[in-house]
């Protein structure tokens, strides 16, 4: 899994690629908390290149996204692919959170 | 049907995950099931690796097969304590984010990603079979 960060207008882009599993997930949460520990709180996740996500990246989101709402920013999700969108429709994330098409249109929001 | 058995640490989740792969890219028809029984092989080997032995240590065995046309078997053993994941109970999927508690997941989804799972805990072991169909 490779994650890295930009800013983008009064965004802060994720992009996470590869597979986020219980040995990579820690790593996600810890670039995220940092971020947001250094003000951001308007992240949008971007997925496309994220093939994989099993319950420990769930639980890593859930986690950002709590502390995100607490400093009373926004945590959105952009470009999953079939896989993943298929784990956060059945377990409810897919409705927890926004969830845009594509990066541009998360953007716009 | 083959078997594999490592001991239950961390760095031997991606050896038993490349053994069931091989095996079932071996078979042209299995191709879809990929994902559901990655997954699954991921949440039911954490679980046993992070839980299974509190006070020391131990081995886990994994066996699969391919069970029939487009349909794939996977069997996790270990030597632990007790743990019937049927008995869990599932997260609450309507919740906010404010009251959606952290964890408990894993089991859900394999119990969505299986067309049929089965614990017994026998011979002290517990022994979760997931079943796989397209």
């Amino acid at each position: 899994m490779d994650v890295n960060g930009y800013k983008q207008d009064k965004f802060f882009i994720v992009r996470v690629s590869g597979r986020m599993d219980a040995t990579t997930a820690p790593e996600f949460e810890k670039s995220c908390l940092e971020w947001i520990g250094q003000g951001e709180s308007m992240l949008i996740v971007d997925l496309k290149d994220l093939e994989y996500m099993s319950s420990a990246g769930l639980r890593s989101i859930l986690i950002v996204g709590k502390k995100i709402k607490s400093a009373g920013g926004t945590l959105s999700f952009s470009s999953l692919t079939p896989n993943v969108e298929h784990v956060f429709s059945i377990s409810g994330f897919g409705s927890m959170f926004k969830i845009h098409d594509s990066l541009e249109k998360a953007l716009q929001n | 049907m083959v078997t594999l058995r490592l001991p239950a640490r961390m760095e031997s989740f991606g050896a038993f995950r490349s053994f069931v792969v091989e095996q079932m890219e071996r078979e042209s028809d299995l191709e879809e099931l990929i994902p559901r029984v990655d997954l699954v092989l991921e949440e039911v080997l954490i679980n046993a690796i992070n839980y299974a032995y509190p006070n020391g240590e131990g081995d886990i065995e994994v066996e699969c097969e391919v069970a029939g046309p487009k349909k794939f078997r996977v069997t996790v053993k270990d030597w632990g304590a007790p743990f019937n994941p049927l008995e869990q109970e599932d997260p609450d999927l309507t919740a906010d984010i404010d009251s959606r508690e952290v964890g408990g997941v894993g089991i859900f989804l394999v119990k969505q990603m299986t067309s049929r799972l089965d614990y017994e805990y026998t011979n002290g072991g517990n022994v979760l079979t997931a079943w796989f169909e397209d």
